[in-house]
């Protein structure tokens, strides 16, 4: 083998600590269950905490480094994609203590369910600073098979086999799709590397309606994987039918990813150095963007009024909150991604504490429908005051944090002069209250059908307390968070030249 | 840039024509199983364009080593999702995926 390319493996490998945290976490979770036979829960849970604490921590040591890139130019490491990555290792932390204690868990081996939860967030990682289309292909599958398989996980459930194999073929066909886009991008450059990429695109003369094309195919693959209308199809389904812990896990980390391939992607072949999509002449890319983020989020608030499932109006809440955060993405500049950023990290505590409240409840409600919730305060003063606060936050009214997110989404569109996009979205939180309100009105002004007292578990509520004062304290104070957002996002204004290990 | 030998047009109009078979197998057929062989035709379709690309337009190894990844993670893929489909038949005890629809609104 060529001296030069060990060189440069063995170079690489410091800067690729936090992957091989979760690689070694997921073997000794796999092993320990093969050896003890026996899981538990408690047990392999702990195990995985610890092994995605190391990793959020071993992230936050690569932070602020000078952007380098490993591995013959397949990964980057830079601040946006740490940002990436210490955010997906958060949410696995959260989904894996709410799975600590899931009643519709514990029939099923624990070991596997945790590895699976491993395997996805090492996909994700790798996603997030993926710059090469084969690895971005291969992250992309590694996120998405481990997922099919959380998805029916409960195999003994109707509702959870009939989400797997709606989730498989969504999920395989869009992907294979963007596959196929992907072939003809390499075939009109000849380069793999998104930089070739953009080099090649600027300096031949390519058909502007192939590249339409190209761009289109591959849109396929990752609107399906942020579950942008019209590729949402599968997550209804998929979220009403996985088991709750997964379904939070859904809400968030592999859309969360989706949205770091989007920006990663178009941003570096369309944008970078110059005015956005210059490349791509003949069509007007900023209003066919803000076009999607507005159906976006109509369609989730629209139709999430009339759901009767709580996870499933919390899918179509989620689409919603996804075409919220595509505002940021119109114009491909800093300040509209700094704001994805900044919505990220209270989105993950609003949305992640609303579906703890739903696991916690699952197991003493007889079922997921909202008609559950009614009376709910006579039942449990404290889920219902906690749950209140999450759907406010998530309807973004004043004092909590979804208000200061979508401030800042709001103001990036201001900014790109996309004014009819803002009141598209103002009227559309307005709309949003109707079914978030509507949770808050049937525990508080309605009669419950029982009168049984409901009693959290203090895990959860310890857990609960911890993210309903992070919404609230991040609604006053969110300075900090802003300008780790800022930093994050800065590789988007000052781009230097991109620094090899040798 | 980019110089055309003759063969690669033949190529790509075969893969064209396999990508819109596979698109059309998982539009109209009903069996769950007919479904993930649109796919694995769609996946065949983009492995023949990167070879095709490979060997008439850039003349290096990406195309192949593309493809070789492709074939493993399509058998991955095909492994899980009969699983899954093995999982529907035992509840449902049908492949035929409009049967399996319990979910709806």
């Amino acid at each position: 083998m060529d001296p030069t390319a060990v060189l440069q493996i063995k170079n690489s490998i410091p800067y690729f600590v936090p992957e091989l945290m979760l690689s070694a976490t997921f073997l000794l979770v796999l092993i320990g269950e093969i050896v003890t036979k026996r899981s538990t829960y408690g047990g392999f849970g702990l195990i995985t905490l610890g092994g995605l604490i190391a990793t959020a921590f071993l992230s936050l040591q690569l932070y602020k480094l000078p952007e380098t890139s490993l591995f013959f130019r397949m990964i980057v490491v830079d601040n946006f994609g740490i940002f990436f990555k210490v955010i997906f290792a958060v949410s696995a932390i959260l989904v894996v203590l709410f799975s600590m204690n899931s009643p519709e868990l514990e029939k099923y081996s624990a070991g596997e369910y945790y590895c699976l939860i491993i395997a996805v967030v090492l996909g994700m990682n790798l996603l997030a600073s993926s710059t090469n289309l084969l690895m971005i292909w291969l992250a992309l599958e590694l996120v998405s098979i481990p997922s099919y398989l959380l998805a029916g996980f409960l195999k003994e459930d109707k509702l959870s086999t009939e989400a797997a194999l709606k989730f498989v073929i969504y999920g395989s066909v869009s992907t294979a799709i963007m596959l196929f886009g992907f072939s003809y991008l390499y075939g009109m450059t000849g380069a793999y590397e998104i930089n070739d990429i953009r080099a090649a695109l600027k300096a031949g003369e390519i058909n502007s309606t192939v590249l339409l094309i190209t761009v289109s195919l591959i849109l396929v693959g990752i609107g399906y994987k942020i579950a942008s209308v019209p590729f949402h199809f599968w997550l209804p389904d998929v979220f009403q039918g996985s088991p709750t812990a997964i379904t939070a896990f859904f809400s968030y980390g592999p859309k969360a990813a989706g949205l770091a391939l989007l920006i990663r992607f178009f941003y570096g072949v369309f944008a970078e150095g110059g005015p956005a999509y210059e490349v791509v002449g003949g069509l007007y890319w900023p209003a066919l963007m803000a076009m999607m983020a507005a159906i976006t989020m109509t369609v989730g608030n629209v139709v999430a009024i009339w759901q009767t499932s709580m996870k499933r109006m919390l899918g179509y809440s989620s689409i919603a909150h996804v075409g919220y955060m595509l505002m940021g993405f119109v114009l491909l500049r800093q300040d509209g991604i700094q704001a994805i950023l900044f919505y990220l990290m209270i989105y993950m505590v609003m949305n992640l504490g609303a579906f703890l409240v739903v696991i916690a409840l699952s197991g003493q409600m007889e079922s997921d429908d909202l008609s559950q919730y009614r009376g709910l305060a006579a039942r449990s003063q404290f889920a219902s005051a906690i749950l209140g606060i999450f759907m406010l936050s998530l309807t973004g009214i004043p004092p909590f944090a979804g208000f200061i997110g979508k401030f800042y989404l709001f103001a990036a569109a201001v900014h790109a002069e996309f004014y009819w996009l803002v009141i598209v979205a103002v009227l559309n939180s307005v709309v949003s209250f109707v079914y978030y309100g509507g949770v808050v009105r049937r525990m508080y002004l309605e009669e419950a059908s029982s009168n049984t007292p409901i009693v959290l578990p203090s895990l959860s509520r310890t857990l609960l307390v911890i993210l309903a004062i992070a919404v609230l304290a991040m609604g006053v104070y969110w300075s900090p968070i802003a300008d780790y957002s800022e930093r994050s996002a800065r590789f988007f204004s000052q781009k230097a030249a991109i620094a090899k290990v040798d | 840039m980019i110089t055309l030998a003759p063969g690669l047009y033949h190529y790509l109009i075969i893969a064209a024509i396999l990508f819109c078979l596979g698109l059309m197998a998982i539009l109209t057929r009903r069996n769950g199983i007919a479904i993930l062989m649109g796919i694995e035709l769609i996946l065949n379709a983009a492995n023949l364009n990167f070879v095709a690309f490979s060997y008439y337009v850039t003349r290096t190894l990406g195309g192949h080593v593309f493809v070789v990844f492709n074939i493993l993670l399509a058998a991955i893929e095909a492994a899980v999702a009969l699983a899954i489909v093995f999982a529907i038949y035992r509840h449902f005890h049908s492949v035929e995926v409009p049967d399996v629809n319990i979910m709806k609104g």
